[in-house]
């Protein structure tokens, strides 16, 4: 096997890991970042090559990012959602949350000082379950939102869906998560 | 009158964008007399701030690292590409004559 030219093989050697970590925060599965940071070496390769202009890892994490949403695209396109275009009163889903007349069936209860709750390996640990539980498409949005801080705009431009699909896949995400760790986490305690 | 069911999904909009004057009315109002929306509407930043929290763990957490599998996988993937981008160049016409 020839050895390929030096600067491709130092980026797998220098950059890998932390590609490879990037991926994870946002894919949260050790095999699709493990084939992102392939797809974006690859990619690497093939293009117009490294300018010169950004840092090496900067670049390659700009080529990643893009390898994730299109992930994320294919996704949604694979398991569209069956979400409606409203939250009306009779959207399936949201009747566990609340009793009649729009109360809360259970009254979501206080969490404590937030800033020591951050410090707290088993709520972070908790929180980490609840998210693999939600569903593939609420909990890809969920990510794409508050990890990789994309707005709402551009959610609905990558995922191609439509803003009122976009806020009530957040809504119900937030809705579900809160309620996995009111369950699993405060009645643990 | 908002109920709590609508206070909460204002209360998550409020988390990507600007209410109009009139939603941020209503739900301040709603927010004021009910305890247990107004633990929501914290909730819903401390969600924020945790998954934020969480990514940047793992982001940060060296121990993380490509497996020795997937190494090599992506290391021989990345040497077959170099090679096949390294002949086209020495052939450039290797389409038409092959």
């Amino acid at each position: 096997m020839t050895a390929p030219a030096a600067h491709q093989h130092d980026w797998l050697a220098e950059h890998g890991d932390y590609l490879y970590r990037y991926a994870l925060a946002r894919l949260r599965d050790p095999y699709l970042a493990e084939d992102a940071v392939q797809e974006t070496l690859l990619a690497a390769l093939a293009g117009s090559g490294y300018a010169g202009k950004a840092s090496p890892r900067t670049w390659l994490t700009g080529i990643l990012k893009h390898k994730i949403i299109d992930h994320f695209r294919r996704q949604q396109r694979e398991t569209p959602l069956e979400t409606p275009e409203d939250i009306s009163d009779d959207a399936p889903g949201m009747d566990e949350f609340f009793a009649e007349r729009g109360h809360w069936a259970e009254p979501p209860q206080s969490w404590g000082d937030p800033g020591s709750l951050l410090q707290q390996d088993q709520f972070l640990q908790t929180l980490q379950e609840c998210m693999d539980r939600l569903p593939g498409n609420l909990a890809r949005i969920f990510l794409l939102r508050e990890v990789e801080e994309t707005d709402n705009e551009e959610i609905c431009k990558e995922l191609e869906i439509t803003p009122t699909n976009a806020w009530v896949m957040l809504y119900r995400a937030r809705m579900g998560l809160r309620k996995c760790l009111e369950m699993n986490w405060l009645g643990g305690r | 009158m908002l109920d709590c069911k609508h206070a909460t999904q204002l209360a998550s909009q409020a988390m990507e964008k600007q209410l109009t004057f009139r939603q941020r009315m209503a739900l301040r109002f709603h927010l004021l007399m009910c305890d247990a929306c107004t633990q929501f509407m914290r909730q819903l930043h401390l969600l924020r701030k945790a998954v934020g929290q969480l990514g940047r763990h793992i982001e940060n957490d060296e121990r993380l690292v490509l497996s020795k599998h997937a190494r090599e996988r992506i290391a021989e993937a990345v040497a077959s590409q170099a090679r096949q981008n390294d002949e086209a160049r020495r052939n450039p016409d290797l389409d038409s004559t092959d």
